[in-house]
C-alpha cells in the first residue's frame, strides 16, 4: 500500500514538472541587443554625419538605448544650442558687416549725382552687384548646408524606414507596417523630389529674379518673383498640411486593424490551448510591449537625430536672414531702395530655404512620431 | 582737405576765365581746365591720406579689396566725366559732353564686368 502511494506520488510529481513551463526573469539588455542587431538599426549611425554624431555623443545619445535617451536634460539641449549659435553667428555678422559697409558705400557714390540719373543708374547697378557679390556668394554655403541636410534627411529616413517596419511586425502591428511602411517611402521620396527639384529651383528662381527686379526696377521683374513666392509658400503649407491629414487616417486605420488581430490572436490562444493558453497569450503581450518599446525608442533616436542634422543648418540660416533684415533696415534708414530690395530678396531667399528644411524635418517628425506612437497590437 | 584753398581756387579760376574771355576768348577754356586740374590734385591728395583708414574699414567689413576697388574706380570715372562734360557744356559743346558721357558710363560698366560676371554666374547657378 505504502509502494502504491509513493509511485503515485512520484509519477505525480514527475509529470508535474515535465509539463510545466520554466519562468524566470529574462535579460531585457540582451534581448533589446539582439533586436537592434536583427532589425539593422544599430547601422542607423553610418548613415548619419560626424558632425551630427559628434551633437548626439554630446547629448549622449550617440546609442539606441532608452535609458540613455531618457538621461538627456533640458540643460545640455540648451547648452548646445548655444554653443551652435556662438558657432555659428559670426559669418552671419561678418555678412552683415560687408552688406553695412556696402549700402554706405553705395550711399556715398549715389551722393555724389544727387540730380544726375545716367550716372546714378550706373552707379546703382554695378552697387547692386557690388552688394550681391559681398554678400551673397559667401553666404551661398549656407544654402548648400541646407541642401546637404535635406537629402541627409532623406537617406536616414529611408534607412529607418525597414528598420521601424521590422519593431512595428514584431510589435504586433503588422498592418501598419505594410501600410505605413509604403506611405514612409513614398513620403521620403516625394519629400526629396519635391525638397530638390520642386521648391528648391523654385526659391532659387525667384531670389534671382528678385534681385534682378532690384537691380531694374524699371522692368517690374519683381512681380514674377512675388507670383512664385506666393506660390512656393502656399505648396508648402498644402503640402504639409496634406501630408499630416494623409499620415495620421493611415495609422488610424492600420493601428485599428492590428488591435483586431492582436485581440483575434490572444483569444485564439486563450481559448484553443488548454491550461497555459492564458500564461501564453500574457507572454504573448509582454514580448509585444517589450518591443514596442524597442520600437518607440529607435523612432525617438530617429527624431533627435534628425533634429541634430537639421537644426545646426536651420540655425545657421535664421541667422543669415535675421542679418539680411538688419542691414535691410539700414538701407531703408539711409533711403537706398536697391540695396534694401537686394538685401530683401537675400533675406527672403534665406528664410524660404529655412522653411523648406522645417517642412523636411517636421514630416520626419510627424512620420517617425506616428510610428512610434502606434500601441503595440493597439 | 582744405576746403577754403579750394573755394579760393575755384573763384580765382572764375575771375580768371572772365578776364582772359574778354581779352583773348580762346584761351578760356584753358583757365577751366587749369582750375579743375588743380581742384582734381587737391582731391587726390585728400583721398590718399584717407586711404589707410578706407582699407581698415574694408578688411573690418569683410569685403574683397579687388572689388571696392572697382567700385571706387567706377565712381572715380563718373566723376571725371561729369566734370569733363559740364566744361564742354559751358563751351557750348553739348554733342562732346554726351559722348563723354557715354564713354564714362561705358568704360565704368566694362571696369565692373568682372562683378557682372560672377553675379550672372551666381544667377545662373541659382536657377540651374
Amino acid at each position: 500500500m505504502k509502494f502504491k502511494t509513493l509511485i503515485t506520488v512520484f509519477v505525480s510529481v514527475t509529470v508535474a514538472f515535465s509539463i510545466c513551463t520554466q519562468a524566470f526573469a529574462a535579460n531585457t539588455d540582451e534581448y533589446s541587443v539582439d533586436w537592434l542587431e536583427e532589425s539593422g538599426a544599430n547601422e542607423l549611425a553610418e548613415y548619419l554625419s560626424s558632425e551630427t554624431l559628434g551633437y548626439l555623443k554630446r547629448l549622449g545619445c550617440e546609442e539606441i538605448s532608452f535609458d540613455k535617451i531618457l538621461t538627456v536634460s533640458i540643460k545640455d539641449i540648451f547648452s548646445l544650442l548655444k554653443e551652435i549659435i556662438l558657432g555659428g553667428i559670426k559669418t552671419p555678422l561678418k555678412g552683415a558687416a560687408g552688406a553695412c559697409g556696402s549700402v554706405i558705400l553705395f550711399c556715398i557714390c549715389s551722393a555724389f549725382f544727387p540730380d544726375d540719373d545716367k550716372n546714378a543708374f550706373v552707379l546703382n547697378i554695378i552697387c547692386g552687384c557690388f552688394l550681391i557679390v559681398t554678400v551673397f556668394i559667401p553666404a551661398f554655403s549656407a544654402v548648400k548646408g541646407a541642401v546637404g541636410a535635406i537629402k541627409a534627411v532623406a537617406g536616414f529616413q529611408k534607412a529607418l524606414i525597414p528598420v521601424t517596419a521590422v519593431l512595428l511586425t514584431a510589435s504586433g502591428s503588422p498592418v501598419s507596417a505594410v501600410s505605413l511602411q509604403g506611405a514612409a517611402v513614398a513620403v521620403a521620396q516625394a519629400t526629396e523630389l519635391f525638397a530638390a527639384e520642386g521648391a528648391f529651383p523654385l526659391i532659387c528662381l525667384s531670389g534671382a529674379l528678385g534681385m534682378a527686379g532690384a537691380l531694374f526696377p524699371e522692368f517690374r521683374i519683381s512681380a514674377i518673383s512675388d507670383f512664385i513666392r506666393k506660390t512656393v509658400t502656399t505648396v508648402l503649407a498644402s503640402v504639409s498640411g496634406l501630408f499630416a491629414g494623409f499620415l495620421t487616417l493611415k495609422s488610424v486605420l492600420s493601428s485599428s486593424s492590428d488591435s483586431v488581430a492582436f485581440r483575434g490572436l490572444r483569444f485564439a490562444a486563450n481559448a484553443l490551448v488548454p491550461v497555459v493558453g492564458g500564461a501564453l497569450s500574457e507572454s504573448y503581450s509582454s514580448v509585444v510591449a517589450s518591443v514596442s518599446l524597442l520600437k518607440t525608442t529607435v523612432g525617438i533616436y530617429g527624431i533627435i537625430a534628425v533634429c541634430a542634422t537639421v537644426i545646426p543648418v536651420v540655425i545657421n540660416l535664421a541667422l543669415w536672414a535675421i542679418a539680411m533684415r538688419a542691414a535691410g533696415a539700414l538701407s531703408e534708414f539711409l533711403n537706398a531702395r536697391t540695396c534694401a530690395d537686394i538685401l530683401k530678396n537675400i533675406g527672403f531667399f534665406f528664410t524660404m530655404t529655412n522653411t523648406m528644411l522645417i517642412l523636411v524635418c517636421v514630416i520626419f517628425v510627424i512620420s517617425s512620431g506616428l510610428v512610434a506612437a502606434i500601441k503595440s497590437g493597439a | 582737405m582744405d576746403t577754403v584753398k579750394i573755394a579760393f581756387a575755384s573763384i580765382l579760376t572764375v575771375l580768371l576765365y572772365a578776364l582772359v574771355k574778354q581779352l583773348k576768348a580762346e584761351l578760356a577754356p584753358l583757365v577751366i581746365l587749369g582750375g579743375v586740374a588743380v581742384i582734381f590734385l587737391e582731391l587726390i591728395e585728400t583721398f590718399a591720406s584717407v586711404t589707410g583708414t578706407v582699407s581698415d574699414m574694408i578688411r573690418l567689413a569683410g569685403m574683397k579689396k579687388e572689388n571696392v576697388g572697382i567700385l571706387i574706380k567706377s565712381l572715380g570715372i563718373a566723376l571725371v566725366t561729369q566734370t569733363a562734360a559740364d566744361i564742354c557744356r559751358d563751351n557750348s559743346c553739348s554733342s562732346v559732353a554726351s559722348a563723354v558721357e557715354l564713354a564714362g558710363r561705358v568704360g565704368a560698366i566694362t571696369l565692373a564686368m568682372p562683378m557682372l560676371q560672377s553675379v550672372a554666374s551666381l544667377a545662373l547657378g541659382l536657377i540651374t
